[in-house]
């Protein structure tokens, strides 16, 4: 083990980069990747690489482990890593340094670890990789591993999979095997996307340790407010070069670079709310939908009421996944559901869009009966009555009037599923659920966008072709006729007209949302179920996306269902937040209310999870022309 | 046999597998072991009663022969062949329970004491051929999947044509470049371990273009998954993370192709049996065909569908030894 690599005298910097350039040669040419970049890193200190995808962040880290595609060329006027000229290390030379004093943390610990192998499994093997042969001793030390990592009971945890943890757990089993052989240098790409807030808080505070402990960090992430929290030093990445790069709270207080001032502004948050955070232009739509339907905009666009949903598991039980859930999301409005994975989102999200069956509790669309058991007469009226008492009108208030709507329509007692089935009996005289053929016509008015669009186009099909499809479905006019709708459908969503020719996988991840959007759009519906819509984008492209769904919201009147784990986008989109835990409604009421004034403890413990971004201070450099880039006058 | 039958059968429990008890799931595999028995055999019955001509010839020596009526009566008596066919087929239900698959038209002895030497060297054959295929299509993976575009496109080329190469073809290039100019190996003949090598061969080079063809495709899957950058990222050497990692998750779709590889070659051995002259089921089904032969030819559609069942098992029991994440214990292993 002790070879002129991987010593590192103590308080060198551990890495010296001077204008590094990564390219690589495809069959269309060299493409430059990485130009002029240049960095340092001291021990104990964690630098931030900052920008959205394809801005060579992450071939900047790979070149770092040596692990850059066969393709690449790494060309540098200075690579020091850990004392070694990292430019001349052999692939072996390299393996005795990965692992052993530098640890890797990838993105996405369900697909960084061997699926099929244990966890224990997985950290032994960089114990082994590095000639650790007792037995015994590689067992404690992955043992020690996943305890360092956070890890309750790590003889238990060693056992499993990465699959058959929680999303926590798996993320520190992830950084276990990264750290397991005490490495001086971690490199962490994106170590907390997708994470639920309070198990961000969670990592955020492991990678914090790890900087205590001596080591240096160098992680990648598109989230500014994580960055701020744990970053010493900032460097901001795009088109491959280094924009900016200081002291985190310079950067982040005081950014110098037009495109550092754009992620910021790009960052929703609750000082932001109801601005523009994106500097593309307001889309406009010069069509008002035609479309008759039976949806009636004094009613609420969709209210649910004690809706009940539970699945058997493998051991015979049955598992409550949506219990007593009601909700109201007024016309024109847009009610934010907050939960984290395994809450009953994804599950109530089905249920509104007449997908899955519920065991119990009804939902009106537009006033109209859409799922469950009141007869299409009684419904009626219900969806009218409920629309008299609209919830969630601004006030803090919605929770008291949710619980009288609840009372009135039960008779003041019984609550729940015993209460709804009376209520389906008295009223009708026997609970005949809305069917599929009855939902059909109405289909057009609630239309679903998901976190991934891709997966829902069909690969073969032009973007032209997703869209007219939706048309077809709906048997709206003649192919000419679809064309040209499909065509205006892309205006709509701010995209230009040569991309109708394109297919899906050409498109960036923002455009994909785009039609996706576009496509929900076609039919004209009143209500868009938005599910994790932007959870997959970079922060800039999501601020677009959500000021394009503002500015379609606003012209076309449509109420959105907004789900999301991301707290600082439901605070940004929201009229009116449903807070689910464990498939229950912890707490609802007005966006206001509940982020300024939670009144329960597990939402407060939420939002305190959320890493908040620094107060910008004015910016004091000549030149920088303020709000040049944001004509709605954002949060300066 | 329908190959989608099979199909459904072996995925079916994989799939249940998380829904239910170990008991459940295996009464529901039994369940379904039988009834694709039972489908198999009664579907085969009838089609060869379908076809024109009447067995008692066959009984009787042949289209060439003239036995006269009162013979004819007799012997149709004795097979029970005046019975209606409902009763033909459930008398001969009723005896496959108890193990007796009735007696050789052709032959005039009972059916097992003639297909009963076959069985061996028809599955030994198979069983041989599966093994190397498996050989020749990992051995093609691990050396050129992903090791250069020159290496690949070799490998992608030779798959192709090797999975589109006849069988008999092979069979009779081996034989005439292995055994009759080399001499390595017996042109003919069931004697040991040797005689066995070029026959399976045969069998197995067109196996293994298929095998090797859906194997790199997980392969290269595999190759680009996060994970096994993360085990390069542990210090691993790229030959440790292709064995270790990529290969195990390669070999899952090639194992559930091997179930019907192991039911198919048992059917498709007639080819090698026949030019490298060896005993077999493959040969029996063949002859009973066209002898029409209905008890051997019945016997021997049992006998496949039977191997097809357990090969089946067998290969569903590997893939969740392979796959821990489809047994619903894999936690506790």
């Amino acid at each position: 083990m002790t070879n002129t690599t991987g010593t590192n005298p103590v308080q060198q910097p551990l890495l010296a980069i001077d204008n590094l350039n990564v390219s690589f040669s495809t069959p269309r040419g060299v493409v430059d990747v990485v130009r002029d970049v240049s960095l340092a890193l001291a021990p104990g200190k964690a630098l931030a690489l900052v920008g959205e995808s394809g801005s060579g962040k992450t071939v900047t880290a790979r070149t770092l482990v040596g692990l850059n595609a066969s393709n690449a060329r790494v060309s540098a006027g200075r690579l020091d890593v850990l004392g070694n000229d990292a430019t001349r290390l052999s692939e072996r030379q390299w393996r005795r340094l990965r692992g052993k004093d530098i640890g890797y943390v990838l993105q996405d610990a369900l697909v960084s670890l061997d699926p099929l192998r244990t966890v224990g499994q997985e950290i032994d093997e960089a114990l082994r990789a590095h000639g650790i042969r007792g037995r015994a001793e590689r067992q404690e030390r992955v043992y020690a591993a996943l305890r360092d990592a956070g890890i309750p009971d790590p003889e238990v945890r060693a056992r499993q999979r990465s699959g058959e943890l929680s999303g926590g757990l798996r993320q520190r089993a992830l950084i276990a095997q990264a750290t397991v052989l005490d490495p001086q240098l971690v490199i962490a790409d994106e170590p907390t996307t997708a994470l639920d807030a309070t198990v961000q808080a969670q990592i955020l505070e492991l990678l914090a340790g790890l900087k205590e402990q001596g080591r240096g960090l160098i992680f990648i992430s598109h989230d500014l407010a994580v960055v701020s929290h744990l970053a010493d030093e900032i460097a901001v990445m795009q088109h491959g070069r280094i924009v900016e790069s200081g002291r985190a709270d310079e950067v982040l207080g005081n950014p110098r670079h037009e495109y550092t001032r754009q992620l910021i502004d790009a960052v929703p948050s609750a000082a932001g709310k109801g601005t523009r955070l994106s500097a593309v232009p307001r889309v406009s739509v010069t069509s008002r939908p035609t479309r008759l339907s039976a949806f009636s905009e004094d009613a609420p666009a969709l209210a649910a009421r004690n809706l009940v949903k539970t699945y058997a598991s493998p051991d015979g039980t049955r598992r409550t996944v949506v219990d007593d859930v009601s909700f109201t999301l007024a016309a024109g409005k847009t009610l934010g559901i907050v939960g984290e994975s395994g809450s009953g989102k994804s599950t109530t999200a089905r249920i509104a869009l007449g997908l899955t069956e519920p065991d119990a509790g009804t939902v009106t669309l537009g006033g109209l009966p859409w799922v469950g058991g009141a007869a299409p007469a009684a419904g009626r009226s219900e969806g009218e009555r409920s629309g008299g008492e609209r919830y969630g009108a601004g006030t803090g208030t919605s929770r008291a009037a949710l619980t009288e709507a609840d009372s009135t329509e039960d008779g003041g007692s019984d609550r729940g599923r015993s209460g709804f089935r009376r209520r389906g009996a008295t009223r009708t005289g026997g609970p005949t659920a809305v069917t599929e053929d009855l939902r059909r016509p109405h289909r057009p008015d609630i239309q679903l966008v998901n976190q991934d669009p891709l997966s829902s186009f069909d690969p073969r099909f032009s973007v032209g072709r997703v869209i007219t499809d939706a048309l077809d479905a709906g048997s709206v006019g003649a192919p000419g006729e679809r064309r040209d709708r499909a065509a205006e459908l892309l205006g709509q969503v701010g995209l230009p007209l040569d991309l109708l020719e394109r297919r899906p996988l050409t498109l960036s991840g923002g455009q994909r949302q785009r039609v996706a959007i576009a496509r929900a759009l076609a039919l004209q519906p009143r209500v868009l179920l938005l599910d994790e819509p932007v959870s997959a984008l970079d922060v800039s492209i999501q601020a677009q996306v959500l000021d394009l769904l503002a500015d379609l919201q606003e012209q076309l009147g449509l109420s959105y269902l907004f789900i999301s784990h991301d707290l600082g986008v439901i605070h940004h989109v929201s009229d009116d937040v449903l807070v689910l835990k464990d498939g229950r409604v912890i707490e609802s009421g007005s966006a206001e209310a509940i982020f300024t004034a939670p009144t329960t403890g597990y939402t407060r413990a939420l939002l305190d999870a959320v890493p908040d971004m620094p107060e910008r201070r004015p910016a004091v450099v000549p030149g920088a022309t303020p709000s040049a880039h944001n004509p709605a006058g954002a949060d300066r | 046999m329908s190959t989608s039958s099979l199909d459904s059968l072996s995925a079916a429990p994989r799939t249940t597998a998380t829904a239910g008890t170990a008991g459940k799931v295996i009464a529901k595999r039994a369940a379904g072991s039988l009834f694709v028995l039972w489908a198999a055999v009664t579907l085969t019955f009838f089609v060869l009663r379908l076809t024109p001509g009447d067995p008692i010839t066959a009984i009787l020596g042949g289209a060439g022969s003239s036995p006269s009526p009162e013979t004819v009566a007799a012997v149709r008596a004795e097979y029970g062949l005046d019975q209606p066919v409902l009763v033909q087929y459930l008398s001969y239900l009723g005896n496959l329970l108890t193990g007796d698959f009735g007696v050789s038209y052709i032959f005039k002895v009972p059916v097992l004491e003639i297909i009963g030497p076959q069985i061996l060297p028809t599955l030994q054959l198979a069983g041989l051929a599966l093994v190397f295929a498996w050989v020749i299509a990992l051995a093609f993976t691990l050396l050129t999947v992903g090791r250069g575009r020159v290496l690949d496109g070799a490998g992608r080329a030779v798959e192709v044509f090797f999975a589109s190469l006849p069988q008999f073809w092979v069979g009779i290039m081996l034989a005439v470049v292995f055994a009759v100019t080399l001499g390595w190996f017996p042109v003919a003949g069931n004697d040991g371990f040797r005689s066995l090598v070029l026959p399976a061969l045969s069998l197995a080079v067109p196996l293994a273009g298929f095998i090797a063809q859906v194997t790199r495709s997980s392969f290269e899957d595999a190759l680009a998954q996060p994970f096994v950058l993360s085990a390069r990222a542990r210090g691993l050497s790229d030959t440790a993370v292709r064995i270790t990692h990529a290969l195990r998750h390669a070999i899952l779709p090639g194992l559930t192709l091997s179930a019907w590889a192991v039911g198919s070659l048992v059917s498709s051995a007639v080819v090698a049996e026949v030019i490298f002259a060896r005993p077999g089921l493959g040969r029996s089904l063949v002859d009973a065909i066209v002898n029409r032969d209905l008890p051997i030819t019945l016997a021997v559609v049992f006998l496949i569908a039977a191997v097809y069942i357990l090969v089946n098992l067998v290969v569903d029991v590997l893939y969740r030894v392979v796959d821990p994440r489809t047994n619903p214990k894999g936690s506790a292993a």
